[in-house]
């Protein structure tokens, strides 16, 4: 109980911020404020699934894309032709991405592909999955794939907005709550030694092989699952949304900038991206380079980050601490 | 009682050969130097008895089993554990955590793994420094980090590399006792690879000269230090004429 209350007084910022999040569909009615925020939460899960091979594992994937994408094709079709609930479609794509994390780490990591070999494989089985959905006419070839309106929870489709919401915010919390088991458990320390010197971690007797493949399955399970989350939420997938590779390196930007390797550096992230995005859209264009500016608003941090503050925006919280 | 059996071992890189049929067994209980000028394929046998390289022939047998095929961690799980020559320590992760990490294929649980840290810290004499993280160490603390590392593995044989290297006198002499002290309480046998002629003479009971990867010799300090072919190899064939 002691462990808990000294956890809660040094998270208090966080748990607040997740108080906040919890209740927000009650404070505000404001169908825009709430669409924003499930993006916002979207982007979080998704950002945490890839922390947990890309910042604390180290290994920058690509193929998060693939996951995604996999996730929400698996999803559509299965209900689309075979009318199977989107909630049983979640978890089967999230294991098809598993199984595809599976093979792909094992093919890698026995290889030993790391840095920026590991990264143009991922790359490549993104684009690959890409080029092949759009040729095939079963899945809706380059049109994509419809679902069709059918609003209830079996459909896993809303009107409003409050649904999805506390949905997301759900996956949000597993992800956390998945995120921080590991980081305190063995699994965690040895992806940290692993990602810092793996010929050292090997020594020490880490099966750096098994580890980074459970990992990237891991990731890849969730990261499926999110993308079956987001067929539903916008009831339409093609080959360009579902195996993005901007998507993923979107995500990537996420995480660095908010904090790789942390629970709340990808949440931050990615909400610093997306509340960022869509004051954007409200900046009047009338200077041409004042547009400029704001547009390249995501280089301009990233480079700041990786001058000021490599460990990411969390760390600022270190700062805070260290000046009192 | 050999420990660890190396036969006719021998490691090529393209067109270099780094280990030329090598043959040598260790002692269990014993500390075993391997000395030989820069390029002698000392860190390239140890990479191979580690498991990072493969023999390309020979073989390398640990307690009677045959070892040459193993990966690195699971060459640590049978009880070899290597230090590097240039200090690994997990940069961000504190002492106490970067000991944990060699503790827990040891421990079934982390709360264990934890206790074991504790352990070697105290033994160690890094409990002052417990909470410095692996990139704030000096030098001599890094590789008192490197050796409680390998001990939270549970050695049987411990290969050093080098550890002496960029010692001062004072600093040499107390490694070498504490190396000797942990030696006699664990029970390790330790096969170090040593320039500091200080270190190999003092500490070690046996010693191989290794030459462009190639054995030269092996016996006792006093016997080597007399041994023309060593004094050559080190020190040129003049001084060798003269032995």
């Amino acid at each position: 109980m002691q462990n808990f209350i000294e956890g809660f007084k040094r998270h208090s910022l966080g748990y607040t911020l997740l108080f906040i999040l919890l209740i927000l569909p009650i404070i505000t009615q404001n169908r825009v404020l709430l669409s924003v925020m499930v993006m916002c939460v979207l982007y979080s899960y998704l950002a945490l699934s890839w922390n947990l091979i890309g910042g604390y594992g180290g290994q920058f994937s690509l193929a998060h894309g693939a996951f995604f994408g996999l996730g929400a094709y698996t999803t559509g079709i299965l209900f689309t032709k075979f009318g199977i609930t989107p909630w049983v479609g979640l978890l089967i794509g999230g294991f098809i991405a598993a199984i595809l994390g599976y093979i792909i780490g094992n093919l890698t990591f026995s290889f030993g592909l790391k840095g920026f070999f590991f990264l143009l494989v991922t790359l490549a089985i993104t684009q690959f999955f890409m080029e092949v959905s759009k040729n095939i006419d079963f899945i809706g070839g380059p049109r994509g794939l419809w679902l069709p309106a059918k609003i209830g929870w079996y459909y896993f489709q809303f009107r409003g907005r409050i649904e999805y919401y506390y949905i997301i915010f759900a996956f949000m919390l597993i992800a956390i709550i998945i995120t921080y088991l590991i980081e305190k458990s063995k699994l965690g320390y040895y992806l940290v030694a692993i990602r810092e010197d793996e010929d050292a971690a090997e020594a020490c007797g880490v099966d750096s092989k098994k580890c980074k493949t459970l990992t990237f399955a891991l990731s890849g399970f969730l990261t499926g699952i999110g993308g079956g989350y987001y067929i539903q939420l916008f009831f339409f997938i093609d080959p360009f949304s579902a195996f993005s590779i901007h998507l993923n390196i979107y995500i990537v930007l996420m995480v660095i900038v908010g904090g790789t390797g942390t629970i709340g550096g990808p949440i931050i992230g990615a909400f610093f991206f997306v509340i960022l995005s869509e004051l954007l859209r409200f900046i009047p264009m009338q200077s041409q380079l004042l547009a400029a500016i704001t547009k390249s608003i995501f280089a301009i941090a990233l480079i700041l980050v990786a001058i000021y503050f490599n460990k990411g925006i969390i760390s600022l919280r270190y700062i805070a601490k260290y000046l009192k | 009682m050999a420990i660890l059996e190396i036969h006719e071992v021998s490691k090529t890189f393209g067109g270099l050969v780094a280990v030329n049929d090598v043959s040598f067994s260790v002692n269990k209980g014993e500390i075993f130097g391997i000395i030989g000028p820069n390029g002698a394929g000392k860190t390239t046998l140890f990479n191979t008895i580690g498991g990072f390289y493969g023999p390309d022939r020979g073989s390398i047998k640990f307690n009677g089993k045959e070892i040459s095929n193993l990966k690195p961690h699971e060459v640590c799980k049978r009880g070899i554990v290597r230090t590097f020559q240039i200090c690994k320590p997990f940069p961000s992760l504190t002492v106490e955590e970067n000991i944990l990490v060699g503790a827990c294929h040891r421990n079934p649980t982390l709360k264990r793994a934890k206790r074991d840290a504790e352990k070697i810290i105290e033994l160690v004499g890094l409990k002052e420094k417990k909470g410095i993280c692996g990139s704030d160490l000096s030098t001599p603390d890094k590789k008192l980090l490197e050796v409680a590392r390998a001990l939270a593995s549970r050695p049987q044989l411990m290969l050093l590399d080098e550890s002496a290297a960029g010692l001062n006198s004072t600093e040499v002499i107390k490694f070498m006792d504490f190396i000797k002290g942990i030696a006699e309480e664990k029970q390790l046998t330790i096969l170090l690879v040593e320039h500091v002629l200080q270190v190999v003479m003092n500490l070690c009971e046996r010693i191989m000269v290794l030459d462009y990867g190639k054995k030269l010799a092996e016996g006792s300090p006093t016997e080597l230090a007399k041994n023309p072919e060593v004094i050559s190899a080190y020190l040129g064939k003049e001084y060798g004429k003269n032995a």
